[in-house]
């Protein structure tokens, strides 16, 4: 009885979840510096035509894979820091926690500020995106196979986890050690890069997240029952019969792809991957990883979507890095963890 | 082999831990030790003696450094992992702290074997799960959070996750460790059911030897040198119990079975009065270190006498008689006169 009503409940959740996702989608499409009455863009997204070709072009190259950008990271980084959080059993741990994102960054660095004097000027142009996106891939990668390596030879899982921290603080620190030896120029693409950006995608890089972070996402659902016992930690896994060394790898694996994706093509965004799960739990109220899941999709998604239109909110020229909306969102939820856990522990 | 089907059988193991791929430290050796279907076992012995490394071989968290462990006639090493859930589930002494999990997510976990790729519950996984919640008394916080129940509460849910688990052994690892005495003694009985009821050999560890001795069907008894078997009155017999813990704090009274702090008694009393609550008067003079035995000297009388609904307490020595209410104001003045604690 309790979990008919139980299910009612979640499917009313979903729904609330999905149609608040479909309103912040058309609101982050209409807030921006050209006015574009709220009309004309329903118009555009289900006929695709206009009063005006310029209106067309704004909503379809510019708005449309900010926006949808805005979904993938959202639900991808907060699915990344859900499944760090359950297999570390830590409440504070996030997507970057492997050293992902810090892999990311020092491939970034060594491109911009290492090679940059062999490449052209125009480095934001479309080849130069592309090499941002590979060399930050590159770099979360190497970072993925030592991981694996590493997990696959160490059975406790805080050695892993401080490992990473390790790692996070051996990159940034070449890291640093290059921004000393740059020039001003080069010093300022890369920071505008640390700050995150959901603006710098086109079509085409779409057609690359969106299929990498389906796959990630799907793995990450396949994995749910892992997870779910995954949170009574190992000795419980292992008696119960999960393969705890292969579901390392698989997370780490699914963690690793939408993370290092994400952080390839908007930069490293901060604090959506810690927060989100603790809210997606909250209005859940459970630990099923079933329903944390897609809750956690449908939840990062509009969180993002909502930082991504106070970025731009009318009246600021150009947008705001998208990192210090999302740390403004993201820091009191933290606290609000921190404080609570110390009342459950007490 | 010879070995009958509804047994778990131990033979000529060795357990510790393996360093660096070389046997490192072996804690016990030539373990050989049995349990039959429907009985509960009870592992108890001193601290370090490796308790809990055999258990955790048991159940496969440590791979035995020699020897074998059979089960219903097949040996450990034929039963690949994923079988191995059925056989044996484990409940350790970790104290869980897991965000927003209910008690029925918990005891459905323990249905991870059975289900499908998602873990979705068919109708008869639902009805362990429901039979296993109900023989640990746990249906009116089913749908509580674990974070938000007692201590007693939480185990009993992690016994039950166990119990759903439908293994033909249950492994548990000190779970009457952190309880009060109501809830340590509802545990054991739940135990006690399950291996009745479901005809499961459960095998729990346990410091409380007292504890121990009054419900296990057999005791594995684990000394610094060796491991000895027997329903718990075998071992007490033949002494075994009482060695354990035979030091100069503590022996082990043979007649009641149970440990009781050694004392060097230095006075004589005699107390007279019956029943009850002489009994208990002379039970407070020996935790004050007074032999109450009859012998031929006495240092005081105590007499104890039925008053209305109440008691006296009269003490006379060679000098005078006192009276008093209780048997704590009675020890008071005891301590003063006869032990000489105040000029400490």
């Amino acid at each position: 009885m309790i979990k008919q009503g139980q299910a009612k409940y979640n499917i009313l959740l979903f729904c609330i979840l999905s149609v608040l996702v479909f309103f912040l989608f058309l609101t982050d499409l209409f807030t921006g510096p050209v006015l574009i009455p709220f009309r004309e863009i329903i118009r555009i997204l289900f006929t695709g035509e206009s009063t005006r070709s310029d209106w067309i072009t704004i909503i379809y190259d510019f708005r449309m894979p900010r926006s949808l950008t805005a979904i993938l990271a959202g639900a991808a980084l907060s699915v990344s820091g859900l499944q760090m959080q359950t297999l570390f059993r830590n409440p504070l741990a996030g997507p970057d926690v492997l050293g992902i994102s810090a892999g990311a960054s020092l491939g970034v660095a060594i491109l911009v500020l290492g090679f940059s004097a062999f490449i052209p000027f125009d480095f934001f142009s479309s080849a130069g995106k592309w090499s941002v996106v590979a060399s930050s891939w590159i770099g979360s990668g190497l970072i993925l196979l030592l991981l694996l390596v590493v997990s696959a030879r160490v059975r406790d899982i805080r050695t892993i986890l401080i490992l990473g921290i390790m790692f996070t603080s051996a990159a940034y620190a070449v890291v640093s050690l290059m921004q000393y030896f740059s020039n001003e120029a080069m010093l300022r693409s890369f920071v505008m890069w640390t700050m995150g950006s959901l603006g710098n995608i086109t079509g085409i890089q779409l057609n690359i997240l969106a299929p990498c972070i389906t796959i990630g996402l799907l793995l990450a659902f396949l994995l749910s029952k892992n997870l779910n016992v995954m949170l009574l930690g190992e000795h419980y896994s292992k008696t119960t019969g999960v393969n705890v060394t292969l579901t390392r790898l698989l997370v780490f694996t699914a963690t690793s792809i939408l993370t290092g994706s994400v952080t390839a093509f908007c930069g490293p965004i901060g604090f959506i991957g810690i927060a989100v799960p603790h809210v997606t739990r909250a209005i859940f109220n459970t630990s099923d990883h079933k329903l944390l899941i897609p809750g956690s999709v449908l939840t990062g998604s509009a969180i993002l979507l909502a930082s991504d239109i106070i970025s731009k909110f009318p009246g600021f020229e150009s947008s705001l890095p998208i990192n210090s909306v999302t740390a403004l969102f993201g820091i009191p939820v933290i606290i609000w963890v921190i404080i609570r856990n110390q009342k459950i522990s007490n | 082999m010879d070995i009958p089907d509804d047994i778990l059988q131990i033979k000529d193991l060795s357990v510790g831990y393996i360093r660096k791929g070389k046997t490192h430290g072996v804690i016990q050796s030539n373990i050989n030790l049995s349990a039959r279907k429907g009985e509960l076992v009870a592992v108890a012995g001193s601290n370090g003696s490796g308790k809990t490394t055999l258990l955790r071989t048991l159940c496969r968290l440590l791979p035995p450094l020699k020897g074998e462990i059979f089960i219903n006639g097949r040996s450990f090493t034929e039963i690949p992992r994923s079988d191995f859930a059925r056989i044996i589930s484990f409940v350790s002494t970790e104290q869980l702290n897991v965000d927003r999990m209910s008690v029925f997510n918990l005891v459905s976990l323990g249905r991870f074997p059975y289900t499908n790729w998602l873990g979705k519950l068919s109708e008869k996984d639902l009805q362990i799960v429901n039979k296993s919640v109900e023989l640990t008394s746990l249906n009116n916080i089913i749908s509580e959070n674990i974070d938000e129940i007692s201590d007693g509460e939480r185990q009993k849910a992690m016994i039950a996750r166990a119990l759903a688990q439908d293994s033909h052994v249950i492994v548990l690892d000190e779970p009457t460790a952190f309880l009060d005495l109501g809830n340590k003694f509802e545990i054991v009985s739940i135990l006690l059911d399950m291996a009745r009821q479901k005809n499961k050999i459960i095998i729990f560890s346990v410091h409380d030897l007292n504890l121990a001795l009054q419900v296990a069907d057999k005791l594995w008894l684990f000394s610094n040198n060796e491991i000895l078997e027997g329903a718990p009155e075998d071992l007490c017999i033949n002494n075994a119990v009482g060695e354990i813990f035979n030091n100069a704090k503590l022996e082990f009274d043979k007649i009641n079975g149970e440990f009781i702090m050694r004392k060097n008694y230095c006075k004589n009393v005699s107390v007279s009065g019956k029943g009850n609550v002489s009994d208990w008067t002379k039970k407070a003079l020996n935790r004050l270190g007074f032999s109450t035995f009859e012998t031929l000297y006495s240092d005081f009388l105590v007499e104890v006498t039925e008053k209305g609904s109440n008691y006296l307490w009269l003490i006379r020595d060679k000098e005078n008689e006192t009276e008093y209410h209780s048997i704590y104001d009675m020890t008071c003045h005891i301590k003063l006169k006869y032990c000489g604690f105040n000029t400490i």
